[in-house]
């Protein structure tokens, strides 16, 4: 599939370049590209969804893509960060290659594959192209707005790594660990890999999607994860960003939820460099839950965009989303969040939260906790806060003898532990701890 | 419980559909105007009815140059067909003020009058409501203005936009252009080039203003749009409380209204400037209505200054307004208290945006959008606070209050900070005329329609606290008639 030269998204899918043999897919693979071009190509800071993102120069970038990426030791799994190997399950991956393909075994009602990249016939919907039906009473909505994301059609076209991972009916299993390592290629590299997690009804799973790495050379990482879950199915969603440098993250995870499906998804953004990621919920059934938390801990010139989306499409669903960002030094953050009620949706109870703490007179906040309502028997509610540490809670600590430092961490482990405390894995809350650790460190802390 | 509600729902949407809108008359009174289409002879015509001096006209022309370059803002939650900006007139006046212009309020033509007193707007001093000075804008021109010598003693000057450019060339040369400058964006641009009248206030050092003034904007003549500009200024110490109301005849096309409205405070003044725009919004299936594409924005240029704006929108096919605040001086205050009320097919796009540039600046935001029948109301709106902006303060509260289950209510609040010392509050909600309120009331002998009026100025009751009293009073019959049959 792959040109031996460096080249641009638009390039990789121009019509002169011969199409792979026995690739029944590859024409529709090519239409996915092709439409985002037609629908406007690279978003800019002039649309509105992209404000705060401007990819225009990922447009512009030739990127090397896997597999002509040569050069480069892969690491064994012993080699990988400590925290990785406390995973009963794991996918490893090193620069889109399965590191530990050996691995893969089937327990607990878990299965595990390659998303291949050429489907069998009846695996055809494993990409996600085919959004659910929902259950709506009638409710009208747009199921498949996540799925036409701009940035979701360039991965269904390139993606070139993939995951599988599925849990078999009231089969309770995890957690499974999805690991993705970027290094030092000394040339510009895109990866787009897609990972398809599946739960049967009622059954249970704990799953961490985790993004690491560290270039200096521009680096490009698109993935894209679709979280399905049958009637009353239970998914703990964890996400850690922790790229940094040159790697630009653009990644999407998106949950479709049938009836009494539940889902807690927590993204822990520990990114060091620029990481945008839209995650959103479909409730297409009744009695389906979603509660969406984010944390940023924010440090250097690092600059975190997240964006939610939850589709009330049934009547009587909840979602709750809390988003955290704990900025210091010239660290940015955005949220930009949305509540979808769907005409005919009532019984509908969202509720969206966003708090930001200042640390540093240079780091700066975008916020915009959107709603959209088309129902009339609803409970929505929405707030944003924005401010630095409370002076009277500094005076408490600091006349019970606590230090400057000391007095000022205790409180913005506080603030994230609303967050962190809920992370179900303990390895994961580790990180988070490491997270806050640079936060205490930073130029800006406590001055 | 959901099946009854439903069939309520469908009560509500039929006897909504009857709601009737009072002031839909067309005057019938001859009307110069100029052919449809925009070009530059037709800015220069319009100019050269208005004696404009030459540095306005080229003013005119460089926004219009600009203008062609603009593509129009299509980022509003509102859809609406293509408007061809060649088949509206730019310039409509009624002849008898034209001609020779009317030397005192009893040489205003009767037809207009009448007309005025149809809508209860007093053009005759004697049969004011008491304190109140009126400037009244038809079509394009303004055709009366009351009370002005007595302001003139004070030093206060409140006349058309026209006459001020003839008579105190100096101060709208100065201010024009300084809060909304020509190229700001497609709406503004449009207006720079073509607007016609609108009113002018200048509030001297030191003098509160001891009257309200009010604007009554009235769009009479077919296929013409309205593009008034309307500049206050404050100067250091000053106070004024400025109205603005608008109404048009039922048509069934649209008709364009794109104003353009600047506030100037310096030092210490306060402007409060409150409107009730009750345009005509259309039939019930949408056909007809103003499009209310307007920019208001507010300068609090001098230390401790402070301008509040207050608006209770319910006509209008489609609203697209958002008066704002630039808080350059230290200490000033920004606030926006909005009632917003779509029935029917209407859409409103609306809210505020708060610029927090000086220290210790300060800006309330109260949104209240009420949304019935198929009516879509969405508040969007921005404070930011700028790096200098040290110990900003904002709190802003957008509640929705849904009626019919075909409603839609959006919220879409753009924070953007950039200082550490800022506190800011967004808080949202949504609700929908409760059961049990309404047999709360029902059991106090209130009927049903009482009821729904009386909760739904309730849910208003912050923002229209904030209106003159006479407004006030104004503004709950039109919430009260908006919403006559909302529940059956």
């Amino acid at each position: 599939m792959g040109e031996a030269v460096p080249a641009t998204v638009e390039s990789h899918y121009r019509d002169e370049i011969p199409l792979p043999d026995g690739d029944r897919y590859a024409v529709r693979r090519r239409e996915a590209v092709q439409e985002f071009f037609r629908a406007g190509g690279f978003p800019t800071a002039t649309q509105e969804d992209w404000r705060f993102s401007d990819l225009d120069g990922l447009g512009r970038t030739a990127y090397r893509r896997y597999p002509e990426l040569t050069g480069l030791r892969l690491p064994e799994p012993g080699e990988l960060p400590a925290w990785t190997s406390e995973f009963e399950h794991r996918v490893l991956l090193a620069e889109g290659s399965t590191l530990n393909a050996a691995d893969f075994r089937a327990g607990n009602g878990l299965a595990f594959g390659d998303l291949p990249i050429v489907p069998a016939e009846e695996e055809e919907d494993d990409w996600g192209f085919v959004a659910p039906a929902a259950e709506t009473n009638g409710a009208g909505a747009d199921l498949d707005a996540p799925l036409r994301h701009p940035l979701e059609m360039v991965n269904a076209g390139l993606f070139d790594c993939g995951f599988r991972v599925r849990v078999g009916r009231d089969e309770d299993a995890g957690p499974v660990l999805l690991y993705s390592l970027r290094r030092e290629s000394g040339h510009p590299h895109m990866l787009h890999p897609r990972s398809v997690v599946e739960l049967a009804p009622g059954s249970r799973l704990t799953v961490v999607e985790a993004h690491d790495g560290a270039s200096e050379t521009a680096g490009w990482t698109n993935p894209s994860t679709l979280c399905r879950l049958g009637e009353n199915a239970e998914l703990r969603y964890v996400r850690v960003e922790l790229e940094t440098g040159n790697i630009a993250h653009t990644g999407r995870v998106t949950f479709q939820l049938a009836r009494n499906a539940r889902v807690r998804s927590t993204v822990l953004s520990l990114t060091g460099g620029k990481s945008r990621t839209d995650t959103a919920a479909i409730l297409t059934a009744e009695g389906a839950e979603v509660d969406l938390q984010g944390l940023f801990l924010g440090v250097n010139a690092a600059k975190s965009d997240q964006h939610t989306l939850a589709i009330h499409a049934a009547r009587h669903t909840t979602s709750r989303q809390l988003f955290k960002n704990v900025l210091s030094d010239e660290a940015s953050a955005v949220f930009d969040g949305k509540v979808v009620v769907a005409p005919g949706a009532i019984g509908t109870d969202a509720s969206q939260a966003n708090r930001n703490l200042l640390l540093s007179r240079k780091a700066a906040v975008h916020t915009r906790p959107r709603l959209e309502i088309n129902a009339d028997d609803v409970k929505c509610a929405h707030g944003a806060a924005i401010g630095k540490l409370d002076e009277d809670a500094l005076f408490y600590l600091r006349s019970r003898g606590l230090g400057r430092m000391d007095s000022h961490e205790i409180l913005v482990r506080g603030f994230a532990g609303e967050v962190v405390e809920k992370v179900p894995v303990a390895a994961v809350r580790g990180l988070a701890k490491e997270g806050l650790t640079r936060v205490r460190e930073s130029r800006s802390f406590a001055s | 419980m959901p099946e009854q509600q439903r069939t309520l729902g469908a009560a509500e949407v039929e006897r909504l559909v009857e709601r009737e809108y009072a002031y839909g008359f067309v005057t019938d009174i001859e009307t110069e105007r100029v052919p449809p289409g925009l070009s530059e002879d037709v800015i220069r015509l319009i100019s050269e009815k208005k004696e404009e001096p030459q540095w306005l006209l080229d003013w005119r022309l460089r926004a219009y140059e600009i203008w062609q370059g603009m593509t129009e803002p299509n980022w509003a939650k509102v859809s609406y067909p293509r408007i061809d900006y060649d088949e509206i007139s730019y310039y409509a006046a009624p002849k008898s003020a034209v001609a020779d212009g009317p030397k005192s309020l009893d040489d205003i033509d009767p037809e207009l009058r009448r007309t005025y007193e149809k809508l209860g707007i007093p053009l005759v001093e004697q049969q004011r409501l008491a304190g109140v000075a009126v400037d009244a804008v038809f079509d394009s021109v303004s055709v009366a203005t009351t009370f002005k010598e007595k302001l003139a003693e004070l030093g206060v000057i409140f006349c058309s936009f026209s006459e001020a450019v003839k008579e105190h060339p100096d101060l709208v040369r100065k201010y024009l252009g300084t809060v909304v400058p020509h190229t700001d964006n497609f709406f503004a641009s449009l207006n720079s080039a073509v607007f016609s009248d609108g009113s002018f206030v200048y509030v001297p050092k030191g003098v509160r203003c001891p009257m309200e003034l009010s604007t009554y904007f009235r769009i009479n003549a077919s296929e013409t749009g309205q593009f008034e500009r309307t500049l206050i200024i404050a100067e250091e110490g000053s106070y004024v409380s400025y109205l603005e109301g608008c109404t048009a005849p039922m048509r069934d096309e649209n008709q364009l209204h794109a104003a353009v409205v600047e506030l100037v405070a310096l030092e210490d003044a306060r402007i409060k400037y409150s409107t009730v725009q009750n345009w005509y919004p259309g039939d019930k299936n949408g056909v007809g209505g103003i499009y209310n594409f307007v920019t208001k924005r507010g300068k609090c240029a001098g230390a401790r200054s402070h301008i509040s704006w207050t608006q209770v929108e319910t006509g209008s096919a489609i609203t697209w307004k958002y008066p704002s605040c630039i808080l350059l001086g230290d200490d000033s205050i920004g606030e926006f208290y909005s009632v917003a009320l779509t029935a029917n097919r209407q859409q409103a796009d609306t809210g505020t945006k708060m610029i927090h540039i000086g220290k210790n600046t300060k800006s309330t935001i109260i949104s209240k959008g009420i949304s019935a029948g198929y009516g879509q109301n969405t508040y969007r709106g921005q404070v930011k606070v700028l790096p200098g902006a040290w110990n900003a303060r904002n709190f802003s509260q957008c509640d929705s209050l849904l009626i019919g289950p075909d409603s839609g209510a959006h919220t879409v609040p753009y924070i953007d900070v950039a200082n550490p010392d800022a506190q800011l509050e967004h808080e949202a909600s949504t609700s929908r005329i409760g059961e049990d309120q309404l047999f709360y009331c029902r059991q106090r002998g209130i009927d049903p329609e009482e009821a729904v009026s009386l909760i739904v100025n309730g849910f208003a009751r912050d923002v229209l606290s904030e209106l003159p009293m006479e407004f006030a009073v104004e503004a709950q019959k039109l919430l009260g008639v908006s919403l006559e049959g909302a529940v059956g």
